[in-house]
């Protein structure tokens, strides 16, 4: 049955190296794990079934596999993305100055239709660390100047916050999945011109 | 049966699995094969057409009927299955909520393009609710006053057991009669000449005439 | 065997004029290594090779060790001494006669299920902890519930055949065996091996991994990848997966699924494919018994010429409606009779598709139907309307119009209901419902001794004609076997690097002959036993009776409105 088909979210992670992706994806997915991948050709990804609004989806959260070999993924690593979490560490401001550029990065790569709506979400990581030097504050004014993306602050150490970020970007994802009309265009009529049609080869004519 | 000779012509509309081929099965055939064949086996091809005459007091009424596909793929073509419909038949399964808002969309299609169109909704596998009452996801005042809203009829059937399938039809072909005695126009002719004179007109849709 | 050679081309130069330009070429390699053969043979198309060692897949159980060998397309060079190695590893290392090594390829894929799991599709979806790099999380494989039990059992993995369609962005559309909800993570690397090679503006073709050929194709947003430890080469599955592609365009046209997924790049096929899966499954399982789709043409129920005559005449009087573009009556498969608006030509690919509606869809039988179809081949742009109607009781043989005219359906209603009473006044359907009850025609009916089987193709109007199977081909093993027998000898007859026209091959349970010509194909079927100077009288003698019968198996006037 159509809607009844589990819905697969493609969820990308990006952030400097050492801001903690990799221990935030498996801090989230550690509870019900279903799958991984491990990769050696620039990509890993995890998998794993939420529920967003008393449905069962699959969510699938890519992961760059070590940005000094794979500087640039390519289009293929971020095409059909259904939403996209950004990371950066509140205890590295150049991680949250990166931000900028891994946006903009995601945005041209991914190109989505509509850009200013498109499901992100930020996390602030590493909270329990003692030397902060984000403020929340800064964070949210960068998220609001953004269109308003989420902002969460997480500790993938203490498991703080975690579980709620890629819920909200699954919800959000979901969201836009669903307002889709696929079929809601009438077929192009086929033209009867007489010529497109000719046999190419003497395999062809029936 | 062809279609110049049809008096009527009923559609049926509604999701996919609600049912609307057992409906007529049950309606034409008196049978019910839902138990036995798996549903995706028979599951509607864009859409069939089948032709049933009831007499309603001396008079014989020849109803065709469409019964389309409820696949998402055919949306946009099912215009032309509802045009000139003098009735709709709008499924949805009386276990399955995500059916009936999805029957408000065929309302809302049958509204904007199609006005003069009598809607029937039509609440269908009866027989599963009154076994256990706990799967009924639509309540009986939700779509009267959806009914209300809409001018139109509200049935529960079950093609399982037969319960109120014809009555439908023979309401649709009562409604008909009292219909002709009110106006006697040439309604048989002009139902095929309007047939006619759409497959000439240019302006239904721009993608579908060659 | 040099003057046996001679002899069979004197035999040849003076029984039949078409084989004097045939390149007679005399093979006794095993089909049971000739994947791997085959694959060296036209590795010129195989712009990259992706090996999956085999040692390091048993130590290691499933890290992915790529090793990625690009062959540049300008090299044409024959293959080197380091594939020369590979492949070797990876083929049957026996040299025996056909009939030996497919028994005991048969023999030792049951024994080595395990290995051939490994080397094939579980690793390249599985991670593993123990040999991971030590960032790796230390997490092993959880099937999570009862219902991803299916796609992790031994059953799955053992299937002979995968077939699968996601999208570009690695989202599920289509698994042949299991549901493909449960098989987003396979997918998932599928499309990563295939991301990676494009964004070195390359493209990903096959990976030989053990006994499996993984073949990969990219069309219109679309990644098919049909996975086999069957017989068929490279070519023939990526033929398949064309197949798979067309029946996609047949429910949603070209135009449709680009501008999808032009507005909606993470879009989810399954919705606007819903209502069609049956369409897929059914297809793939015409290909596995039906020779028509390996051979691009169909085959038409026997009938005598006269019969047919009305039945296409029937047509030509009563469907002579303005916008119908093609009028058709299918049989159990078969074409009974095609008749065509002038200058338009219904493909063989786009009849497989027509076969296949009608095949797979039961609802049909309840009613008249009016179903949008797109012919890829036609039009890939747009919809043809079908007018649907079987024409007796039985359900046997179907009636189908095909029209550009959305509003036409009672117009061709009506045609249906004259073109059903002439065809019951003039007998027709009797003599077509008794030709379905007599099964076409047995082998023993060309009285050609020693022959077993064949498949006979005239190219020039994309038809072929089969006798039923009979034994030792009446199980469905042996079935199987004869159809990978004819895998093997198309694939060699059509090889890209070395085009054969005559290829006679001796196994220990038969022997082989293929022929190709300008106006045919010929695939024959003998029994061990036979000689190289008989199996040529038989064929030129068979050519004779299929002569001789051609009105009959073929519909050799092309008829139009």
């Amino acid at each position: 049955m159509a809607s009844r088909k589990k819905v697969l979210l493609k969820v990308i992670i990006l952030g400097d190296s050492g801001v903690g992706k990799t221990s935030l994806m498996n801090q989230y997915v550690a509870k019900k794990f279903s799958n991984q991948y491990k990769a050696t050709i620039g990509a890993d990804f995890l998998t794993k079934e939420v529920m967003v609004d008393d449905r069962l989806v699959t969510m699938q959260i890519w992961d760059t596999a070590g940005q000094e070999r794979f500087q640039s993924l390519g289009v293929a690593f971020y095409r059909g993305a259904d939403g996209c979490v950004l990371v950066f560490d509140v205890t590295m401001p150049n991680t949250f100055r990166s931000l900028d550029s891994w946006r903009d990065e995601f945005l041209i790569q991914a190109s989505p239709r509509d850009p200013e709506n498109f499901p992100f979400v930020v996390i602030g990581n590493k909270i329990d660390l003692e030397n902060r030097a984000v403020s929340a504050r800064r964070a949210q004014g960068w998220c609001h100047s953004k269109g308003d993306i989420p902002y969460f602050e997480t500790s993938a150490k203490e498991a703080i916050n975690v579980e709620q970020a890629f819920q909200a970007v699954a919800k959000n994802a979901m969201a836009q999945e669903t307002d889709v009309e696929l079929c809601s265009e009438f077929p192009d009529p086929i033209k009867l011109s007489g010529d497109n049609n000719k046999p190419r080869d003497s395999n062809c004519p029936c | 049966m062809s279609g110049a000779k049809v008096d009527i012509k009923v559609v049926l509309l509604g999701k996919a699995y609600t049912g609307k081929t057992s409906l007529v099965e049950r309606y034409i055939h008196n049978r019910f094969s839902g138990d036995t064949v798996p549903y995706q086996n028979v599951i509607t091809i864009g859409a069939a057409f089948g032709a049933k005459t009831v007499s309603i007091g001396n008079k014989n009424v020849i109803i065709g009927i469409w019964d389309t596909a409820g696949s998402e793929r055919y949306e946009a073509m099912s215009r032309i299955y509802y045009r000139g419909a003098k009735a709709a038949i709008i499924c949805y399964d009386l276990s399955d909520r995500s059916s009936f808002d999805r029957a408000r969309f065929w309302i809302g299609e049958l509204q904007k393009h199609e006005e003069n169109c009598q809607i029937h909704l039509c609440g269908t596998k009866y027989d599963l609710i009154v076994d256990n009452p706990d799967l009924r996801k639509i309540q009986e005042r939700e779509t009267f006053a959806l009914a209300q809203d809409v001018r139109g009829k509200v049935y529960e059937t079950s093609s399982k057991t037969g319960k109120d399938v014809s009555l439908i039809f023979t309401n649709i072909a009562s409604d008909y009669i009292s219909s002709l005695r009110n106006k006697p126009a040439q309604e048989n002719k002009e139902h095929l000449v309007a047939l006619r004179n759409a497959s000439s007109k240019r302006n239904f849709c721009s993608g579908c005439k060659i | 065997m040099a003057t046996d050679h001679r002899e069979a081309e004197q035999l040849v130069n003076t029984s039949d004029s078409d084989l004097q330009e045939a390149e007679f070429v005399e093979t006794n390699e095993a089909p049971g290594r000739c994947d791997s053969a085959v694959f060296a043979k036209t590795d010129d198309l195989d712009d990259l090779t992706l090996n999956i060692t085999n040692g390091v897949i048993q130590n290691h159980r499933g890290t992915i060790t790529s090793l990625i060998r690009k062959r540049s397309k300008r090299s044409n060079t024959p293959r080197d001494q380091e594939t020369d190695a590979d492949l070797t590893n990876n083929s049957n290392p026996s040299e025996q006669d056909i009939a030996n090594s497919i028994e005991q390829s048969e023999l030792s894929s049951e024994l080595s299920e395990d290995e051939d799991v490994k080397n094939g599709l579980e690793d390249l979806s599985l991670q593993d902890t123990e040999s991971a790099p030590e960032e790796a999380p230390s997490v092993t494989l959880i099937p999570s519930a009862s219902e991803s039990d299916y796609v992790n059992s031994l059953e799955w993995k053992q299937q002979k055949k995968h077939i699968f369609i996601l999208s570009e962005s690695g989202k599920p559309i289509y698994s042949r065996h299991g549901s493909e909800d449960k098989l987003v993570t396979i997918m998932g690397v599928m499309q990563a091996l295939v991301s990676f090679v494009q964004d070195n503006k390359d493209n990903l073709r096959s990976i030989v991994a053990g006994d499996h050929t993984f073949v990969f194709m990219n069309r219109d947003h679309l990644t098919f990848v049909g996975i086999t430890r069957g017989r068929e080469s490279t070519q023939q599955m990526l033929l398949q997966l064309t197949y798979m592609y067309n029946q996609v365009i047949s429910v949603l046209t070209h135009s449709a699924l680009t501008r999808i997924f032009k507005q909606h790049r993470n879009c989810d096929l399954r919705r606007p494919l819903s209502g069609s899966e049956k369409f897929f499954d059914n297809l793939l399982n015409l290909m596995d018994v039906e020779p028509g789709l390996l051979l691009t043409s169909v085959r038409c129920l026997p009938l005598d010429s006269s019969v047919r005559d009305i039945v296409s005449q029937t047509i030509v009087q009563h469907a002579k409606v303005k916008d119908l573009v093609f009028a058709l009556i299918i049989a159990q498969n078969q074409l009974v009779a095609l008749v065509r608006m002038k200058r338009y030509y219904l493909h063989p690919m786009d009849l497989h598709l027509i076969i296949n509606l009608i095949n797979a869809s039961e609802s049909f039988k309840a009613a008249e139907s009016w179903t949008p179809i797109c012919l890829p081949k036609f039009d890939a742009g747009g919809f043809l309307q079908a007018y649907v109607s079987y024409l007796d009781e039985e359900c046997q043989t179907c009636l189908l119009l095909l029209s550009v005219d959305i509003e036409a359906f009672y117009t061709l209603s009506e045609c249906c209901t004259k073109i059903k009473e002439r065809l019951n006044r003039y007998n027709a359907l009797t003599a077509i419902s008794n030709s379905l009850q007599r099964h076409s025609y047995s082998v023993q009916q060309c009285s050609i001794g020693d022959l077993r089987h064949f498949l006979y193709k005239a190219r020039s109007t994309a038809q072929y004609t089969s006798p039923e199977l009979g034994p030792p081909y009446n199980t469905p093993d042996q079935q199987d076997r004869l159809f990978g027998l004819y895998h093997f000898l198309h694939d060699k007859v059509h090889s890209v690097s070395r085009p054969l026209k005559l290829l006679y091959h001796v196994g220990q349970y038969e022997t082989l002959l293929g022929w190709v010509t300008q106006g045919f194909e010929l695939y024959a079927v003998f029994g061990p036993l036979v000689t190289k100077n008989i199996a040529i009288h038989a064929v030129n003698k068979l050519l004779r009776w299929i002569k001789r019968e051609e009105d009959r198996l073929f519909i050799l006037s092309s008829v139009t409105f």
